[in-house]
């Protein structure tokens, strides 16, 4: 029997899937929660086998950061971060915190039951990208690597110059890019797209 | 002699002319503040500004230090770079900028004083602080604007949740309808008991949606305590609780870390959290009946993101290990 830990702060959707595994045979619902930082005290009283781990969990609490924590001291544990945010970082994240297994929780084209079978399996069990949006006139797959990662600090709030601390480069080439980001979308300004990134959930500073 | 003389004097005047010529105020004194040599133009600024002309160096330079200046003009302190210079505005509206330099001539100290027209350069500042106000004003509303943005994802995906029950609320109404209109009794059992179940997870769903819609702000305590209980260790609460959502958030990182350490590493069954508050601040004390750490705590990836979050917060983290070990907390009431 796989005990199974579920980390989602809706609670449908908890239900939900506790519904699902309960009704699928060989898997046990040993907790259900709502705070990704409380995953690793269950971790250390319970024998758990495998880890249902939303990203956004109650009081902003990350379930990237949660599990990263939970390889770390206990890498037996196979975990499926799942979410239904599209946001372009969360797969490598989830990849870097050494997480099993990705579920995009709304998009349909793999079951519950089937990818907690397959990780438990041994398979990692990973989606190619993150699904497609379109912010303002260009598609979230036409900004570059770096176009993203200023958006995601100008969505974070900085101004040029903490921007091109973090980044890493001069300030006149956060501007280039800023002003590239604005060319592709054709927003007019920085407030209407971070408010259109944010809003379409390609970026999620907290987490 | 007194052809010498005669090339003094025709030397001096050349200097002079020169000096008055030159379009910025200099004077050059002794080191008493006697004047040596002054053009028109500072005694023309001294005069607009102090309502007399150089008769003193030093007593000018203490005049506009200290803004000793007629009412009619005014000193632009936003400007003054350090103490060797002033800035003042003259009653027509100009900017001028006066340095002081000190350099030896011929053995003895000779002191400088410059004065340079920047009423262009100080327009310049003045209209670049407009701006960046304006920018921080911007800056400001991207922030809080943020802040909604979260929020506004979090309702969304509710509604999208109760979307998908109305959906299925309505499906299932169907169903039941051409079941009940089958008079012919073509269904069987199996079917009538899978409707009867798809009709509990949705009333179940309708619930749970009616929960989650007026428990957005849950009490951390609850989870904590269940998760605690799940380790054999029980959290026992003293004073109340702040009152501020991100120092209860604050305050429960804290706790779940201790909670850790003091099972994972002490044995602990029994963690006790003391709260208590000052005017300005929220004070916690944790302790535990476990083994007590041999010798001072060393952070390790737990601790030492917790210390990180919490100083960014601006509160403090400290253990102390007199009368037992504890630890510690100061988190700040937001203003």
């Amino acid at each position: 029997m796989v005990n199974v830990l579920i980390v989602e702060d809706s609670r449908i959707s908890r239900e939900s899937f506790e519904r699902q595994l309960e009704a699928s045979s060989g898997y046990h619902v040993k907790a259900s929660i709502e705070n990704a930082a409380n995953a690793e005290i269950v971790c250390m009283s319970s024998r758990i086998d495998l880890i249902l781990m939303d990203v956004c969990t109650a009081d902003d609490e990350s379930g990237l950061t949660a599990a990263a924590r939970i390889k770390r001291n206990y890498p037996q544990i196979r975990i499926i971060i799942m979410t239904s945010m599209p946001e372009h970082s969360f797969i490598r994240k989830a990849k870097e915190s050494g997480c099993d297994s990705f579920w995009y929780k709304e998009q349909g084209d793999i079951t519950l039951a089937e990818i907690c079978d397959r990780t438990m399996r041994g398979e990692f069990v990973w989606p190619d990208s993150s699904p497609e949006i379109m912010i303002g006139m260009a598609k979230s797959s036409d900004f570059t690597e770096r176009e993203l990662d200023v958006i995601r600090a100008l969505a974070s709030g900085n101004r040029y110059e903490e921007m091109a601390e973090v980044l890493f480069m001069s300030t006149n080439t956060v501007k280039y890019h800023v002003k590239n980001i604005l060319r592709k979308t054709g927003f007019r300004s920085t407030i209407q797209l971070v408010a259109e990134v944010v809003e379409k959930r390609l970026i999620l500073p907290k987490y | 002699m007194f052809e010498k003389l005669k090339e003094r004097y025709r030397t001096s005047g050349i200097i002079r002319r020169a000096i008055d010529t030159y379009p910025g105020g200099i004077c050059f004194t002794a080191s008493d503040g006697r004047p040596i040599l002054a053009n028109k133009k500072i005694n023309e600024i001294c005069y607009a500004l102090t309502g007399h002309t150089v008769t003193n160096g030093e007593g000018m330079w203490e005049e506009l230090q200290q803004k000793k200046l007629r009412p009619e003009t005014a000193s632009c302190e936003d400007l003054q770079e350090d103490c060797r210079t002033v800035v003042c505005r003259l009653a027509d509206g100009t900017v001028w900028q006066f340095r002081r330099l000190t350099f030896p001539a011929n053995g003895r100290e000779i002191i400088q004083y410059e004065a340079s027209e920047i009423t262009e350069l100080y327009e310049y500042r003045a209209r670049l602080a407009q701006k960046n106000a304006q920018a921080a004003l911007l800056h400001e509303r991207q922030r809080e604007l943020m802040k909604n943005i979260v929020q506004n994802n979090l309702d969304k995906e509710l509604l999208a949740a109760k979307i998908r029950i109305h959906d299925d609320f309505g499906q299932l109404l169907l169903v039941t309808e051409n079941m009940l209109a089958d008079t012919d009794h073509t269904q069987d059992a199996q079917s009538e008991q899978e409707l009867l179940a798809s009709w509990r997870n949705v009333i179940d769903d309708m619930e749970n949606a009616a929960e989650a819609s007026s428990k957005s702000t849950a009490d951390p305590r609850d989870e904590l305590v269940k998760v605690a209980g799940m380790t054999g260790c029980k959290v026992i609460f003293s004073g109340t609780q702040p009152q501020e959502r991100r120092a209860l958030l604050l305050m429960y990182a804290a706790v779940r870390e201790a909670l850790t350490n003091a099972v994972r590493h002490g044995g602990a069954d029994s963690l006790t959290v003391e709260m208590s508050e000052t005017p300005d601040s929220y004070r916690i004390r944790i302790t535990n009946n476990g083994t007590a750490p041999a010798g001072p705590v060393r952070e390790g990836v737990g601790l030492g993101s917790l210390r990180r979050r919490l100083e960014q917060e601006g509160a403090a983290l400290a253990y102390t290990y007199a009368d037992g070990f504890a630890v510690l907390l100061q988190i700040p009431k937001e203003g």
